[in-house]
């Protein structure tokens, strides 16, 4: 007990010295011994255990991680890797990529619900110092950050990343990330891996804190890579395997890419049947999902469901159909509140699809939607509860349905093309009486334009609409977003302040920046009016908004917007700027 | 002698022709009913590979769908080169883009275990003008590519094999198959396979295409017996490999010399 305080009081009076040095996450990289591409891995009991892993450029001679308790301070221990490999190249790349080296570090003997930090060092390259927690060995509640599908997403998944870094900060319980499986395109490819491997770096804390993974193999993870990289999670080319997360909660991992019927069958029936009467909660986690949102199933359903019913599994974790989805409880194949509910299915960057809602198993009160996402698992005593977020849909992410148009598509906006505005001509007290009036789309050169801006070629590349939504349009309004068709990109203004910069790098009007080229899409992309009631403040609004053409020489230019409100399947934003609740979800705990 | 003419084949040629028109108008009809209710390689390949949006890559699909059923349909009044060719095409799409997507084990392989669906059609439309050794042979080739394929992957003990005859076992046989056994009973099945294969480009031995007949039907019929009704498609979408022995079995039946009325040629 005096023990423990005095760490408390430790942390204490350095938490601030170690807020003043914290850092913001950037990509490490691959040159020489630095170590890069840090990560910790969990496997069957990350109360005592846990693997750190990295990778350097240089094969090296001595890799090893400094390893002490709590905060900063002089580390205990120096810890040799005890397995060190060049990561395997593909055929085509032997030639091409630059090699690299996987060290494991396996620490044993670890304190439960502690808090261990360590710095790498390969040849006396540093890395900064980071930390981790391990996981408790008693019942005390704690969260699991749970996602799926990176793959060829590069910035969204950069971006999904940095989410995470931001949930851990507000969120201390979280202890640790289980990912689905697809992480990279090619599992045979060095190539698609290294990328992966870097942009997790931005899941780290801006205070060092390092999320334990442990991950699941997907069906684009085929080859010798993800062993090397997990330090052969759950077994080399096996990969399964049950990871006690407290002393009530277990979550056992499959593969789906593997003989579902087989030993592994075999594993999973004892394992479950092990595991069930000693756990409040049991989960289990795989690639291929056997109640999906798009695809078909997997041919495990047959194999794995019975086993998941009849033991009485609390919730399954699924990934591969790029949507979100939670479905209602199944038993026998149909509803039933004893049964067991899946989510899913892989939001960590992947292009998303749209869920097949029609599909009995996501009908209320289950529910699917589109966009990424995490889902955020809290496991207490009396629930268990699983909240889905995301960034704030946009593009062409979302399409949203149900709603109502304030200003309808072709409306008519005051426009003005051919020269330029006065600076404030996007207040709420600039007279636009004598811009003309045209109908909502504006362009030339593409033959979906309803104002045809004939003289716009060669001449100017900036067109300036302005438009007048009376504040009784908007009372009982709760959401606002725009649909915006254009070519190359825009700045909107609601009274005067900025609100959505799209394809514009900087500057505004005839002094902004580079214009990122675009072509406008057959469907509306849809952007969502954050602060609209706080910029309006129960007024009129005025929407403005210049549309900017790549350059005068460009063959064509749209600018097309309407506005909607409240479409029904919107996620709703709790106070997060830039990020919305999808889901919100609670189990109780089955009566045992 | 057998004097044919394309327009009226011979009875004994009718068989072969209707279980042709069976394995192209059965996996086909399949296609467009994926296309339509499901997510396919080809719909995969447009939108994660090619960058085109989930909409255009699912209107492709089905439209694709559309035209697989019309297709089908005009196969009954006249097997043409238009139906035949596009049924023909997008099944090799669709093995093409399985290749390309990558993430299925032994998908590196699949135009060639897909062989037979995508000739299939062509040769119906050259056995229905009159074409019939030249079809039979396309038939003889790919049929040994999908076979030949097939055995590799059981040697190497595709897991999604492994997964056919393990609950296979238990409800036709009600016997417990442990992993270890299915991987030595896919050795002795990977090796029959390869030899089948080999020999049906070499012989025209009808007992040969009437076992080959047999084990193509008994394996896409276990994709229901292992993984439920619901896994049909997967059985239809296969049809050809049992059927495909079967039209050369009908066909060599048909052809095989002996005394046969002769019939007056033109003048």
């Amino acid at each position: 007990m005096m023990m423990y305080l005095l760490q408390r009081l430790a942390l204490l009076l350095v938490l601030p010295f170690s807020l003043a040095t914290a850092q913001e996450p950037t990509l490490t990289p691959l040159q020489g011994s630095t170590p890069a591409q840090w990560r910790v891995i969990w496997g069957a009991d990350p109360a005592h255990e846990a693997t750190i892993s990295w990778t350097t450029a240089e094969e090296g001679k001595q890799h090893q991680v400094l390893i002490g308790l709590g905060g900063p301070g002089a580390p205990d221990k120096r810890v040799q890797a005890q397995r060190n490999g060049a990561y395997s190249l593909d055929g085509g790349e032997t030639d091409t990529v630059a090699a690299a080296w996987y060290h494991h570090v396996r620490l044993a003997d670890l304190r439960p619900a502690t808090r261990y930090r360590f710095t790498i060092d390969s040849d006396g390259k540093r890395s900064r110092a980071f930390y981790f927690r391990t996981a408790p060995d008693d019942d005390q509640p704690f969260k699991l950050i749970y996602g799926g599908d990176s793959r060829t997403g590069h910035e969204a998944r950069q971006q999904m990343n940095r989410l995470m870094s931001e949930l851990i900060a507000e969120e201390p319980s979280i202890l640790a990330f289980t990912h689905g499986g697809d992480y990279i395109q090619d599992g045979g490819r060095w190539s698609d891996w290294g990328p992966w491997l870097s942009h997790q770096e931005l899941s780290t804390g801006r205070d060092g804190r390092v999320l334990p993974i442990v991950p699941v193999r997907g069906n684009h993870d085929g080859g010798p890579l993800y062993d090397e990289i997990f330090d052969d999670h759950g077994g080399k080319d096996l990969n399964y395997s049950t990871t006690q997360l407290s002393s009530k909660v277990a979550i056992v991992s499959l593969n789906s890419n593997i003989s579902t019927t087989g030993d592994q069958a075999l594993w999973l029936e004892e394992e479950l049947d092990r595991l069930r009467p000693l756990n409040r909660w049991l989960l289990t986690q795989y690639h291929r999902p056997l109640y999906p949102a798009v695809k078909s199933p997997g041919p495990a359903k047959s194999t794995w469901v019975p086993l998941f019913e009849g033991f009485d599994v609390d919730l399954v974790l699924e990934s591969d159909g790029h949507v979100m989805k939670r479905t209602m409880p199944i038993r026998n194949d149909e509803h039933d509140p004893s049964g067991v509910t899946y989510i899913g299915e892989g939001g960590l960057g992947v292009p998303q699809r749209q869920p097949d809602t029609e599909r009995w198993y996501l009908k209320a009160p289950g529910m699917a939607a589109r966009g990424h996402h995490v889902t955020v698992l809290s496991f207490e005593p009396d629930s268990l509860r699983m909240l889905t977020v995301g960034p704030a849909p946009s593009g062409a992410d979302f399409v949203p349905q149900g709603f109502k148009s304030i200003v309808p598509k072709n409306g008519v906006w005051r426009y003005l093309a051919g020269s330029e505005p006065e600076a404030d001509w996007a207040s709420a007290e600039f007279q636009d009486a004598n811009w003309p009036r045209g109908e909502a789309g504006f362009g030339f050169g593409d033959d979906d334009d309803k104002t045809v801006l004939e003289d716009m070629r060669r001449n100017y590349s900036r067109v300036y609409v302005r438009r007048r939504i009376p504040a009784g349009d908007l009372s009982k309004v709760e959401s606002l977003a725009l649909m915006m068709r254009y070519d190359d990109g825009f700045i909107a203004y609601v009274n005067g302040q900025e609100v959505i910069r799209v394809g514009v790098s900087s500057g505004r009007g005839a002094t902004a920046g580079e214009v990122a080229s675009h072509e406008a899409q057959a469907d509306f992309e849809f952007f969502l009016l954050a602060d609209w009631k706080e910029l309006t403040r129960g007024d009129d609004m005025i929407l403005c908004i210049e549309g900017h053409n790549g350059g005068v020489t460009s063959s064509d230019f749209t600018l097309d917007p309407f506005l909607i409100a409240d479409p029904g399947n919107l996620p709703t934003s709790k106070g997060k700027p830039g990020r919305v609740t999808l889901d919100d979800h609670t189990l109780s705990p089955r009566k045992q | 002698m057998v004097s044919v003419t394309p327009s009226t084949p011979p009875d004994g040629l009718a068989s072969s022709r209707l279980a042709l028109l069976v394995s192209v108008v059965i996996p086909a009809l399949t296609s467009a009913w994926y296309a339509w209710t499901n997510v396919s390689a080809v719909n995969s390949w447009l939108f994660m590979e090619a960058g085109t949006s989930e909409r255009i890559a699912e209107w492709v699909e089905r439209s694709a769908g559309v035209a697989l059923v019309l297709a089908s349909l005009s196969l009954f009044w006249r097997p043409n080169f238009l139906a035949c060719g596009w049924i023909s095409l997008w099944l090799a799409l669709l093995a093409i883009a399985t290749e390309q997507l990558g993430g299925k084990a032994f998908s590196e392989v699949t135009p060639l275990a897909h062989a037979v669906r995508y000739v299939v059609p062509i040769a119906l439309w050259l056995f229905a003008r009159g074409k019939q050794e030249l079809a039979i042979g396309l038939l003889r080739g790919s049929l040994a590519l999908t076979f030949a394929t097939h055995g590799y992957e059981a040697l190497q003990a595709h897991p999604g094999f492994i997964d056919l005859l393990i609950p296979t076992a238990r409800r036709w046989f009600g016997l417990r198959l442990r992993e270890s056994e299915a991987r030595q009973i896919l050795t002795v099945i990977g090796w029959m396979d390869i030899t089948l294969a080999l020999l049906v480009c070499l012989k025209r031995w009808r007992w040969l295409a009437g076992y080959m007949g047999l084990w193509g039907m008994l394996t896409l019929a276990s994709r229901i017996s292992a993984w439920g009704l619901e896994q049909w498609p997967e059985s239809t979408i296969r049809l050809a490999n049992g059927t495909v022995p079967l039209t050369l079995l009908l066909f060599w039946s048909a052809t095989r010399p002996g005394p046969v009325a002769n019939r007056p040629s033109p003048a």
